[in-house]
């Protein structure tokens, strides 16, 4: 099953890119990999991927905006968005508001430094219940 | 141009270089001294150690803004004495991602040395390949890697657009 599921790691971090995507691939999922948000929206469009792990700050587009764009896009929607955030000790849920004023509702978030297991179980649980 | 593609170059802000020389049986001061760093909430975004025959160098890299607190805390703790030097105005590029590719290492530290680039210090982790270099040059370095490499279309700008500001500091322009 977890052959034909394809995720989208989106870091500016190339070494938490990696290191993600070689537990992922490890346990069986396919891996696509971007480095900045617009990269990352070009890819999706590509490839449409089930799932999105997505680093908050990041060049050129934040993850809260590509967050924000994949829910309203009636094409994407249905992507799970797992945002990686620094400030998760601050946050209560995954419905975020964020400096300039946009919600992003994302399908759930991973406090950095990432808890791998943690990250892992969250991969596994919203594949399976979502396919 | 050769055929290594890369998807990335970064370069940092400015930072200031800081070498840690021990011998081998003070190996636990590199972690005393990251730890002193972190209580301070200080971040070391380059890190590299090297085991010579009489001990070890540790280079690590901190902002620039930071090197007066820095030399501050070192001084303060006598067990760091004579162990720690500084360079300032330097820079780090990284070249991103290397797949363990000697070659991506061989051809970009020969392109440097060959344009007279001093590197001071490179290390490769999981992702990426990084050079720390003079600050003032790195734009230049920058400039000759990514036409030396097939650097892909629409890449990252290599200077980061993110500024992290603490929670009570508005953004400019905003109203308070």
């Amino acid at each position: 099953m977890n052959n034909e599921q394809l995720i989208m790691v989106v870091d500016d971090d190339p070494d938490l890119v990696e290191s993600v995507s070689m537990r992922l691939v490890n346990d069986g999922f396919r891996v696509a990999k971007a480095y900045d948000g617009e990269e990352a929206w070009e890819r999706i469009r590509e490839e449409k991927p089930r799932m999105l792990i997505l680093d908050v700050m990041m060049p050129r587009k934040n993850g809260y905006v590509l967050c924000d764009e994949i829910k309203k896009n009636d094409d994407f929607k249905d992507i799970t968005v797992v945002l990686l955030t620094a400030v998760a000790d601050a946050v209560t849920s995954t419905n975020y508001t964020h400096r300039d004023g946009i919600t992003t509702l994302a399908d759930d978030f991973v406090p950095k430094p990432i808890d791998m297991d943690k990250l892992m179980d969250i991969v596994k649980d919203n594949l399976e219940y979502n396919s | 141009m050769t055929e290594i593609q890369i998807k990335g170059l970064k370069i940092s802000r400015e930072l200031c270089l800081i070498r840690l020389y021990f011998s081998t049986q003070d190996i636990h001061r590199l972690p005393a001294f990251c730890g002193l760093m972190a209580r301070s909430r200080i971040n070391l975004p380059f890190i590299s150690t090297a085991h010579q025959a009489n001990g070890f160098q540790a280079a690590c890299c901190a902002d620039a803004r930071h090197q007066p607190l820095i030399r501050q805390l070192v001084d303060a703790d006598s067990t760091f004495s004579g162990q720690v030097s500084y360079i300032p105005h330097v820079g780090s590029l990284t070249l991103y991602p290397h797949q363990s590719s000697l070659k991506l290492f061989g051809m970009s530290l020969r392109v440097l040395t060959r344009e007279n680039f001093q590197v001071l210090e490179m290390a490769s982790s999981i992702g990426a390949l990084t050079y720390v270099l003079d600050y003032a040059q790195l734009d230049a370095a920058a400039e000759l890697l990514g036409a030396c490499f097939n650097l892909v279309g629409n890449h990252s700008p290599f200077r980061s657009e993110t500024v992290v500001c603490p929670a009570t500091q508005r953004k400019p322009g905003t109203a308070e």
